[in-house]
């Protein structure tokens, strides 16, 4: 027999669980804290409680390791036909397993050396590549980008990591812990949602680019908060820290995943910038005059280098050679 | 060595008996093991027990992994088996403490609602929740700290959905009742 007064409790329940609330639920709790500012302040503090727990022991880490190893060798396959074999492949992955041992244990060590920071690192010159975090977070790292988080980052009580580059997020969904990507500029805070950041150090503006879900972003230097939606992009100044948004065409700033370079009157001096990236590869404008050439065009990277560079050249009236394996644009 | 993660070729790999991605998984899903474990065990060497008999089932039955959906489920599930197949005076349940309001370093938004939990509030919270039922406990911890939607809490515990929604209410119940109770006695 259900008592009246435990229908609003379930609907409390719901909203400090990760549960989808139905219309009905949410207004019933809006007027049940509504009712009485107490109810209201209840349901803050039932909403702060977090729990705390033990740190992950890394110093049993290795011992559990060790001692999973051991039970692994142990077992003992039973058929009489298949055991030669079943025992050649034990002792093959046994020799492996032993190698990696050592070198398991000094890439622990290595880890331990720089406080547990963990990087995901797409260098210059490599495909994009496809990451996942610990909560299911897909990450989609471009060229010459890095992403970083510690031990503590993906603690449960908040999703936090750091990215420098660019790259595409598409964020498990979880609303008591936002996710919180922190560019040098600023910072940007998610609760479930698919967007494009990048940041690199040597481009002036930092942006964020919505395509679905909602993010907050927020500018360390103006210490200025906004909200965008989707097909909206919000950009931080590196020069003063300002914040502002505009509409865009979202497509156009995800391609780069499928390996698509896309240049929108771009100045030749950042399109040579993104190829040298790209590419991991040398370009030099020699002539000054060509810095701020534009250009508008869409090349996909399979193209290669060369084919890129000789395309724009009929556009941008230019002269190139190569030596040494570096570009010089003349 | 590249250091990509991804989960479904991890898993993969290892049902083809590649060790090396059996070390990664291990790197990389021991911190979340853990820390299911502790919400079971109070011991610790109890602890590294099941820790260990997780990995070695997964690995005994690697050829199966390729059908996993959900890594933080089997796990809590792989940790529920192997605590229920040991001696049960083991089974004593952690005590949870609750966090301090502090601060994340990189966080720059303050939670308003963090600052109505004095100290002597969160004492008294985390007695309750210590006293509560154990399967009762579990349940709000599952939920609350781990995110579980309530139907993978009722698929982990092989209980039914109601269940779940029941314990909740008797959790947040008991809770708000103490909440009440202390800030009309201050």
């Amino acid at each position: 027999m259900k008592k009246r007064d435990d229908v609003i409790w379930e609907k409390i329940a719901l909203s400090l669980s990760n549960e989808e609330l139905s219309e009905t639920d949410k207004k019933d709790l809006d007027d049940w804290q509504e009712n009485d500012v107490e109810n209201r302040k209840l349901h803050d503090i039932l909403n702060g409680i977090h729990l705390y727990s033990e740190d992950d022991a890394l110093t049993d880490k290795e011992e559990i390791l060790n001692l999973t190893y051991s039970k692994m060798f142990s077992i003992i396959p039973s058929e009489n036909k298949s055991r030669k074999k079943s025992r050649f492949i034990l002792l093959s992955i046994a020799a492996s397993i032993l190698l990696l041992l050592s070198f398991g244990t000094y890439l622990f060590l290595k880890n331990q050396n720089n406080g547990n920071v963990l990087s995901y690192y797409c260098a210059a010159g490599e495909h994009a590549k496809k990451v996942i975090l610990p909560d299911d977070t897909e990450v989609i790292l471009n060229s010459d980008s890095r992403l970083t988080f510690s031990k503590n980052s993906f603690s449960h009580h908040h999703r936090n990591v750091k990215l420098d580059g660019e790259a595409m997020f598409s964020v498990t969904h979880d609303k008591k812990h936002p996710f919180l990507v922190d560019v040098s500029v600023g910072q940007i805070k998610v609760l479930g949602t698919k967007f494009n950041v990048r940041s690199y150090p040597n481009e002036e503006k930092t942006e964020a680019t919505l395509i679905e879900g909602s993010v907050e972003i927020s500018s360390k230097e103006t210490k200025e908060v906004i909200r965008i939606k989707p097909d909206e992009q919000a950009s931080i100044s590196r020069k003063n820290g300002s914040l502002s948004v505009a509409q865009v065409n979202v497509d156009d700033f995800i391609m780069w995943k499928d390996g698509w370079l896309q240049f929108q009157s771009m100045p030749l001096k950042e399109i040579t910038r993104l190829l040298e990236r790209h590419y991991n590869v040398k370009i030099t404008i020699q002539n000054d005059n060509l810095n701020n050439a534009l250009f508008t065009g869409r090349f996909n990277e399979d193209e290669g280098l060369e084919n890129i560079i000789s395309v724009i050249q009929l556009y941008c009236k230019y002269k190139y050679i190569i030596k040494n394996n570096e570009y010089f644009i003349i | 060595m590249k250091y990509t993660i991804n989960m479904n070729s991890l898993l993969e790999r290892i049902s083809q008996d590649d060790p090396q991605a059996f070390k990664v998984f291990y790197e990389y899903t021991y911190p979340q093991l853990y820390r299911i474990t502790s919400y079971f065990l109070s011991d610790s060497e109890a602890r590294k027990d099941i820790i260990s008999e997780v990995y070695m089932s997964l690995w005994r039955n690697r050829q199966t992994l390729k059908d996993i959906r959900n890594i933080n489920n089997y796990l809590f599930i792989s940790v529920r088996n192997n605590v229920m197949r040991t001696n049960n005076e083991k089974i004593s349940y952690q005590h949870i403490q609750i966090e301090e309001s502090g601060l994340e370093e990189c966080s720059t938004w303050q939670d308003p609602e963090k600052e109505l939990l004095n100290n002597e509030l969160r004492e008294i919270i985390e007695l309750t929740v210590n006293n509560l039922p154990d399967r009762c406990r579990l349940i709000f911890i599952m939920v609350r700290e781990e995110g579980k939607k309530y139907k993978d809490v009722a698929e982990i515990l092989s209980i039914s959905e109601k269940t779940v929604q029941a314990q909740m209410v008797i959790a947040v119940k008991k809770i708000g009742a103490v909440v009440n109770n202390y800030r009309s006695s201050v």
